[in-house]
């Protein structure tokens, strides 16, 4: 027993650590790529370690006018919910640490934490500017998660209607039996456009152009994050790192969780696990390109109301229709 | 900051309104000023504005000195329009002293004039792509303006503050060998403006910040006195080039540019901003190539040595008022030369930004906190141009206090840190 | 633009108020010359609102700027209107000048009819420490928040002097 809980302990550090030390890779491809598409040279791939070492030795100022303990409080909040849900995604094709503890709609919860924790954060910091950023925080959650919430849920009711009794909203059973496969063509339609749904839902999760209306540097300075320095800023800079590679396994898992190995025949060994792994890394990277990188460098930035009425009319839209196909799908 | 503009109304959020300080210090603003916002939710209800933070003293300073002297400053008033002002200044003494220009050299002007516009209007529209989070087309703008300072640097020296005004003429002439890379530099903005029309003014994200965002009505506009772009932007056909022509201006037929040359009608929206800056690029484009083929030969100034200038201009008594239109709108300078006396007896500078300020109130209200950035933009401030004087506080002023102890502070943990 | 209808216009409607006006004609272009003006007419301070209102009927006028002149006994304040924009050659400078006793420094605001003149008029207010009646916003714009000097007063320029010399030692004083 104690020996499968020190290898849980074991386990669980090197998820932790790999995921933070991927995220900040991701974070710095992110920044070099973008630069190379604007015609920029861009800072090194190692940016993003120099900044949070940068931020954990500055002086992390608390605002006269905060509530300090809840200011100081949901940074970790937010690095600790992300950090969990490390371990409930299957990384690198491995089963997750945590998998038969938790399920898809604990993921979904888990995911509204750290924007939660910032919302808390931002109103907690009381400066106009936080209070701003945090109030457009509240009504980005409410636009998105609405989408977000249909496209899982309409994921696993498919595989529960297919095998019934499964442990449906379980990932690893979502994960190893891809949708793709199991569906006819209606409702091979209903899951590209759930598909499209959450990669329009991840820029929005993560923040980033043309969704970033709650930090908007040019109009309310940072917003959430604009009283916010040193080892907080860091562990918020941390969270949205590991956050990024958790948008994009979840999309790996959900949409993508085929491997490689066994198309070239290396099943098993330590041979099929790092051509799995590599292509996993490849495939969230793939994700991150395509939601994150080029729909920053090609968008203006949005305004509240603008990217709420997209989320609630046409994304929401796309995604019940993208559930009703699957249930046609099922009926037909 | 100031202190009270912190001062959050935390407990009010339930009220109706509440007040954001926008300035002097904050990332849309490349310049100090300050904004105060009450908003009702993200609505603007209400704004005060208090420019003031970057004063100089020039015009005092400049009736302390001799005239030559003055002409260097009135280049410092700006970097982005430092040819702008001494154009205005210079025409102004030369007006009130009755000195005349030689050809050749009232085309150079022209020509360093309209250059400034095009690295101007192309350095606002990639400030403008900033303010709406769109960092790509600011990198790939301003990418695109370096080939304007390449030139202006390449014809005067400088990239900025050009030195090429002086009153009687120009000080460096533009030489017949430099001319080629002048047509070099146009033919590469031709090539590229139609693609700089369709990644601003075809965009659609771009349209959706833009459109009806910060409308200035055109009787807003009259009745407020705005001037430049801002002004063409609702429709008001107000241009010094067309309507009171100078230098080169006077030899081609400039009319102003407003919306309806692109074919819509004038809201007078930030998206109508573009159009007019974007259009006036391709307006400059022409006159300066107009003004190189017809390039006219002859001396460059017409009192060439420059203590005989000096004691021209001592002798010289009178009033004189100098226009230019300015990338971002009319600058003028009224002077006041009295005889037996080097320094000028009156001064008056007036920036384009001057005239906008009021403009910015009916842009503001009614929009929403997001679009603060692009509208503070619209008119393209300078806060240099406009606030030319900085003197001192009375003593024992509350903001004089605030600033020494921000200074004390800072040098303090200055101290802390380097142990 | 027709410079004599323009005075007489402004003759007949201030009377004995109107004391003189200059026309300033300046030859532009090198091709084709053309002719530009600078007209200046000089009112009395008690017509000056007259002036300004027959102007804004009579015309679309834009006001550029207003300059001070400290002459000693007086300041002479000069409004630079353009009238006429709009087309080629079409606009001129129109100044309307009015002289202010030191005793006495005060006029009435032209917010109500151009609100655009409230930048200028404020400056005037705190660099000339003239009283302009009526203006709804009478703050310094350009100066801190309780700033009492005025610096382009001729006569108050020892205490200027004096704020610029404690200012600029204060800013480069080294402790």
């Amino acid at each position: 027993m104690s020996a499968t809980l020190l290898n849980a302990v074991w386990q669980g550090l090197i998820i932790l650590v790999g995921g933070t030390f991927l995220g900040m890779i991701y974070k710095g491809l992110d920044r070099k790529l973008a630069a190379q598409m604007q015609g920029r040279i861009g800072p090194p791939l190692r940016q993003p370690f120099f900044d949070v070492v940068k931020l954990m030795v500055k002086e992390n100022v608390v605002p006269d006018h905060a509530v300090a303990w809840l200011f100081n409080l949901m940074p970790l909040v937010s690095l600790a919910a992300v950090g969990t849900l490390l371990f409930y995604l299957p990384l690198g094709g491995f089963e997750p640490l945590l998998g038969g503890f938790g399920d898809l709609i604990l993921i979904l919860y888990l995911l509204a934490v750290p924007s939660l924790a910032m919302v808390l954060g931002g109103f907690a910091a009381g400066s106009p500017f936080a209070t701003v950023g945090a109030q457009r925080e509240l009504v980005m959650m409410m636009a998105y998660e609405f989408p977000l919430a249909i496209t899982l849920l309409s994921l696993g009711w498919y595989l529960s209607s297919v095998m019934p009794g499964a442990q449906v909203f379980s990932l690893t059973v979502l994960a190893s039996n891809p949708l793709w496969g199991l569906v006819g063509p209606l409702g091979f339609i209903g899951l590209l456009l759930l598909f499209c749904a959450l990669m329009i839902v991840t820029p929005a999760e993560l923040t980033k152009i043309p969704f970033d209306i709650p930090e908007a540097e040019t109009e309310i300075a940072g917003g959430i994050l604009a009283e916010y320095s040193g080892r907080n800023m860091a562990m918020f800079y941390l969270a949205d790192a590991i956050k990024m590679v958790v948008m994009g396994s979840l999309t790996v898992a959900l949409f993508f969780p085929y491997g490689l190995s066994g198309l070239l025949g290396v099943t098993g060994g330590i041979w099929g696990s790092v051509i799995d792994v590599a292509f996993y890394l490849v495939k969230v990277f793939v994700v991150i390109f395509f939601a994150v990188i080029v729909v920053r460098v090609a968008f203006a930035r949005l305004k509240i109301g603008q990217a709420a009425r997209l989320f609630w009319l046409p994304i929401t839209g796309i995604s019940l229709l993208g559930m009703v196909l699957l249930m046609l799908d099922r009926i037909v | 900051m100031n202190n009270d503009s912190i001062n959050l109304k935390v407990g009010q959020c339930a009220a109706t309104t509440y007040t954001v300080p926008v300035g002097p210090v904050h990332p849309a603003l490349k310049e100090p000023i300050r904004f105060s916002f009450d908003l009702d939710g993200e609505r603007i209800v209400g704004v005060d504005i208090k420019p003031g933070f970057a004063h100089r003293g020039i015009e005092y300073m400049g009736m302390k000195r001799n005239l030559i002297q003055a002409l260097y400053l009135s280049e410092r008033i700006c970097g982005i329009c430092s040819i702008s002002h001494p154009l205005a200044f210079t025409q102004a003494v030369e007006n009130a002293a009755g000195i005349e220009v030689p050809p050749r050299a009232q085309y150079i002007r022209t020509i360093i004039g309209e250059l400034e516009r095009v690295h101007s209007h192309l350095l606002w529209a990639g400030v403008g792509a900033h303010e709406l989070g769109f960092d790509t087309l600011l990198h790939l703008t301003w990418n695109v303006r370096e080939k304007s300072m390449d030139l202006l640097e390449e014809l005067t020296g400088n990239r900025v503050d050009y030195a090429i005004p002086i009153f009687s003429g120009v000080r460096r002439d533009v030489p017949a060998e430099k001319a080629h890379l002048a047509y070099e530099a146009l033919d590469y903005y031709k090539s590229l403006l139609q693609q700089m029309i369709d990644a601003f003014l075809h965009d659609k994200s771009v349209e959706m910040r833009t459109r009806d965002v910060g409308a200035l009505t055109y009787d807003q506009a009259i009745e407020l006195c705005a001037v430049g772009p801002t002004a063409r932007a609702s429709g008001v056909k107000k241009d010094v080039r067309q309507d009171m022509p100078y230098l080169a201006y006077a030899d081609m037929d400039i009319r102003a540019i407003t919306p309806a040359d692109f074919g819509t009608e004038p809201r007078g929206d930030v998206y109508d901003n573009i159009i007019v800056r974007l259009l006036e690029v391709q307006q400059s484009i022409g006159i300066i190539e107009y003004c190189l083929e017809n390039l006219p030969s002859g001396e460059l100034m017409s009192i060439p040595k420059v203590p005989a200038l000096l004691a021209a201009l001592k002798k010289a008594s009178g009033e004189g008022i100098g226009r230019h239109e300015a990338p971002r709108g009319e600058v003028i300078h009224y002077v006041r030369l009295a005889e037996g006396v080097e320094e000028l007896a009156v001064w008056k500078v007036k920036a384009p930004t001057y005239s906008n300020l009021m403009a910015w109130v009916p842009k503001f209200l009614g929009d929403e906190i997001a679009d603060v950035p692009i509208i503070a933009a619209s008119i393209d401030p300078c806060m240099c141009c406009m606030d030319r004087v900085h003197l001192a506080d009375a003593a024992g002023n509350k903001t004089t206090r605030m600033k020494e102890e921000l200074v004390r502070l800072s040098r303090e943990k200055t101290r802390r840190i380097c142990g | 633009m027709n410079v004599e209808n323009l005075f007489a216009s402004f003759k007949h409607a201030l009377g004995g108020a109107y004391l003189g006006d200059r026309t300033i004609e300046r030859t532009v272009g090198t091709i084709d010359p053309g002719k530009v003006y600078d007209l200046w007419i000089t009112v009395e301070r008690d017509s000056f609102h007259n002036a300004v209102a027959h102007l804004c009927t009579e015309y679309t006028p834009h006001l550029s700027v207003i300059s001070g002149d400290d002459l000693g006994e007086n300041v002479a304040l000069n409004y630079h209107f353009t009238v006429g924009w709009g087309e080629r050659y079409g606009e001129a400078t129109f100044t309307i000048r009015t002289m202010l006793p030191k005793s006495d420094l005060s006029i009435p605001t032209i917010t109500d009819l151009l609100a655009g003149a409230q930048t200028s008029e404020r400056e005037k207010i705190e660099f000339y420490g003239i009283d302009v009646v009526g203006i709804p916003d009478s703050r310094n714009l350009f100066l801190p928040e309780g700033a009492t000097i005025h610096p382009w007063r001729k006569d108050l320029e020892e205490e200027t002097a004096k704020e610029v010399k404690r200012m600029v030692k204060w800013e480069g004083r080294n402790e």
